[in-house]
């Protein structure tokens, strides 16, 4: 008997049909169409690409309901080639607006051009500049009204599409919170002098604290003057002593107040009649002057732009983070260096064994010839250039004379250094090989390799104990003079050795019976000849 | 016995290392501007001075008596705005701190820039220094006495857009490695200009409404220098070159000096010397 045909899945109660999915499909197709037709006709001739004003005309159909977007603060950027504007939104938003370099771009995407030097730039900069000047509510009346005049024929779109962007902003009302005077702390309590406010960033983190207090737990002590919550106004007829400091509030001066005021998170407006005696600082607001007098200085500081506040806020690397950061930094130097001494050796090896044997033979003298070295850099760099710059033709030669000469020192010491590594790495092979250990591949790769390990490991330890109060400093400061030591002999022999060619210093004049690297080249007998290393130009010794 | 664990452990320890490690931060930029309003003052000694980024200045058109909009790295600045009631002395720009350095993470963050406007209705003496900036300086309607402009790498503009509204004595432009251009140096007024250059294109625009006669003097050290002279002015010129080119068109020569034609008839006469060690001097007139 054959078995029932089961139902599909999607024929069960509570799933779509295909049929019904294919209608919903042809419907959504429809309206699709039907909303992008009007936008890409909205869109224009002149219009960059008809495809990006469908998508932005649907996504503000669809997202923003053509509500307004609310702005609780605004920005100007102002650069040679660019003027932007940015508009924080409610809900953690930004929108940034900016003409740049022939480009009208809104939230970087190009939505247009703009001739540059034309009526729309002159426009555009005039309004940037508005907005500097004012706070974010009366800037946006300002900018809802803003009509560039003069444009020419391919400017006309794109002005209009800032203005509707512009006036799809409004300025979002500030929650603030009840007026309320801020009592006095104890003598041990949070005290905030305003005798100063020439430096608000350095103000800004203790009235920060402050402010993010909530008002029912905050005592707060402002020497010779009062501190208050919320908004504030001081009356045409009063005269307010000291100095007066606002949380979350806009303070409105219609009188006189003898001091200083400041303000976070809110706007001083001074009005006609008006007199403040001292500063006045508005931080993350703004400062109104509406014919009022101020005294002393005006100040303002925004809050420090997005995307990069949070690293200031960021709390101090760990042990942990340091030791990971300084060893992913020790790392790289070391591979750096072995890159470059890898190919030192494939590219100047018989210099590099030169430079490093007499760094092996001639320790001392290179020491000292090297820290002459260093001390001559600067006076021989002043004659080779006040030389050529005497001379007829040196004038012209003084770029590359420059350039040649900071390479060469660069070559100098980095060479060096790799050369002290190179015998370092040599000799500790060696005297392995000596006491009967056997080492795989005894050459010039490993013996770089060793000899960077060894150098760098006093960076290895200050990166694993840095961390140690004094004792971490002190193991940087010996790896430092260590590191300037090495690579001032280095510097010395390579001098000395005259980058390798001369090698009058590297001991190669002591008779073949006496040379102490019989381990590595040939039986350790006395007596017999050994086997010679591989051959050098000009080598003395076999001669 | 195989080493594929222990190494595939290296690289992985590695690459947490490499990845692992918070990225540093980035360059924080903060937004501040200073004002001060003018109570009677008849001048101001005012110092400018800005290391990196755009700096514009100009004349004000509030009645404040400087004022300055700044968008700076706190990492790297910090905002300077000292006055001095009893001598009208002021200063303004930013100050190293920390540990310098460029650090970049966005063509954003290098755009730190001021601007500066001060009163035209005083009388100012300015010290203007600057450094890794692009500089627009538009002393049109100002009242500039006596002035000082020093900038080492930048590309600069110096404009007199509209003729001085003060007597001015000297002023001294000093650019090192730099492109600068100074427009309608005859709207200053002033009378003995000097200019020192180092290494750079340099455009001095002699163009303008000379209220008298002036005297110009350009060092300029490698680059070149192109003169723009006005016709309506008697021009005579002193070149002291090296290894410079130097064309004398519309100009004759009598003994060391070049004279621009009609020199004696024109009501205002300038006299320039210039000293350039490499380069080209160019020479054009403009009406």
């Amino acid at each position: 008997m054959p078995e029932p045909l089961r139902q599909p899945r999607h024929a069960k109660r509570g799933y779509i049909s295909r049929r019904t999915f294919r209608v919903a499909g042809w419907l959504c197709a429809t309206a699709l169409g039907l909303v992008a037709g009007p936008a890409v006709a909205f869109a224009g001739p002149g219009s960059l690409d008809p495809r990006n004003h469908s998508l932005d005309y649907l996504r503000n159909l669809l997202s923003q309901s053509n509500r307004p977007a609310l702005v609780t603060e605004h920005g100007v950027s102002i650069a040679p080639e660019r003027m932007g504007l940015s508009f924080r939104l409610t809900g953690e938003r930004t929108i940034e607006i900016a003409l740049s370099e022939g480009d009208v771009l809104i939230d970087e995407k190009t939505v247009g051009h703009y001739q540059p030097g034309g009526h729309l730039q002159a426009s555009w900069r005039d309004l940037v500049l508005e907005a500097s000047r004012h706070p974010t509510a009366e800037f946006l009346i300002l900018a809802h009204g803003w009509e560039p005049e003069g444009l020419a024929d391919n400017e006309t779109p794109v002005a209009h599409r800032l203005h509707t962007k512009l006036t799809s902003l409004s300025a979002a009302a500030r929650q603030t919170p009840s007026p309320q005077a801020i009592p006095e702390a104890p003598s041990t309590g949070l005290t905030i002098s305003l005798d100063n406010l020439t430096d608000p960033a350095a103000l800004e983190p203790i009235f920060r604290r402050a402010a993010q207090t909530p008002p029912s737990q905050l005592k707060l002590t402002i020497p010779g003057g009062h501190a208050r919550f919320g908004n504030y106004s001081i009356g045409s007829g009063e005269s307010f002593a000291g100095h007066l400091l606002l949380l979350k509030g806009d303070a409105n001066v219609y009188g006189v107040l003898n001091g200083n005021l400041a303000t976070v998170d809110g706007n001083i407006v001074i009005h006609p009649g008006a007199v403040v005696t001292g500063d006045v600082l508005a931080m993350g607001g703004t400062v109104q002057d509406a014919g009022g007098e101020i005294r002393g200085e005006i100040r303002t500081l925004a809050p420090a732009e997005r995307g990069v506040a949070a690293t200031a806020a960021a709390p101090p690397l760990g042990a942990i983070q340091i030791l990971l950061r300084n060893t992913a930094g020790l790392v790289g130097v070391f591979f750096t260096l072995a890159a470059l001494g890898f190919g030192l050796v494939l590219f100047g090896r018989p210099n590099l064994e030169v430079v490093a044997d007499t760094v092996s033979h001639t320790f001392g003298r290179s020491f000292v010839v090297g820290l002459l070295a260093q001390m001559l850099i600067l006076p021989t760099f002043g004659m080779l250039f006040v030389g050529l710059l005497l001379s007829v033709v040196g004038v012209l030669l003084i770029p590359f004379a420059v350039l040649a000469y900071v390479l060469l020192l660069l070559i100098g010491v980095v060479g060096g250094y790799l050369a002290v590594a190179h015998a370092l790495g040599e000799n500790y092979t060696r005297r392995r090989l000596a006491m009967g250990n056997s080492v795989v591949s005894p050459n010039s790769y490993r013996y770089m390799l060793v000899g960077l390990v060894a150098m760098l490991g006093f960076w290895a330890a200050w990166v694993l104990f840095g961390w140690v109060p004094v004792a971490g400093t002190m193991m940087k400061v010996a790896a430092f003079v260590v590191t300037w030591f090495m690579a001032t002999v280095g510097f010395g022999a390579t001098l000395l050795s005259r980058a390798g060619i001369r090698e009058s210093f590297t001991g190669r004049l002591v008779p073949a019976e006496a040379l102490t690297d019989e381990y590595l080249w040939a039986t350790p007998q006395f007596g017999v000849p050994a086997a010679k290393r591989p051959p050098t130009r000009g080598t003395i010794k076999d001669q | 016995m195989t080493y594929a664990v222990p190494f595939r452990s290296a690289v992985v320890a590695f690459a947490g290392l490499l990845f692992g490690v918070p990225v540093v931060s980035a360059q924080t930029m903060r937004t501040t501007t200073v004002t001060r309003q003018r109570h009677g003052e008849k001048s101001l000694n005012a110092k400018i001075d800005f290391g990196a980024g755009m700096l514009t200045l100009r004349a004000g058109t509030s009645p404040a008596l400087y004022r300055m909009s700044l968008r700076y790295d706190a990492e790297r600045f910090s905002p300077v705005s000292r006055f001095s009631s009893a001598d009208n002395q002021l200063v303004l720009g930013v100050q190293n701190v920390g540990t310098g350095g460029l650090r970049v993470s966005s063509r954003r963050h290098l755009e730190q820039n001021a601007t500066v406007e001060l009163s035209p209705e005083v009388d100012l003496s300015l010290d203007v220094t600057f450094g890794a900036v692009e500089a627009a300086l538009d002393f049109g309607g100002l009242r500039i006495t006596d002035a000082r402009i020093r900038t080492t790498a930048s590309k600069s503009s110096l404009h007199f857009s509209r003729p001085n509204r003060a007597a001015c004595s000297t002023l001294e432009l000093n650019a090192g490695a730099a492109e600068f251009e100074a427009l309608k140096l005859g709207n200053s007024g002033c009378r003995e200009i000097t200019f020192d250059g180092g290494v750079g294109e340099v455009t001095l625009d002699m163009s303008g409404a000379w209220p008298s006669d002036a005297r110009l003097i350009a060092r300029v050290a490698v680059g070149g220098l192109t003169l723009r002279l006005p016709r309506n002015a008697g021009v005579e010129l002193t070149v002291d070159r090296f290894l410079a080119s130097f064309s004398p068109a519309g100009f004759t020569r009598r003994g060391s000096s070049y004279f621009s034609d009609g020199f004696e008839g024109k009501t205002r006469h300038l006299r320039i010397g210039i000293t350039s060690k490499v380069g080209d001097v160019k020479v054009e007139w403009v009406n």
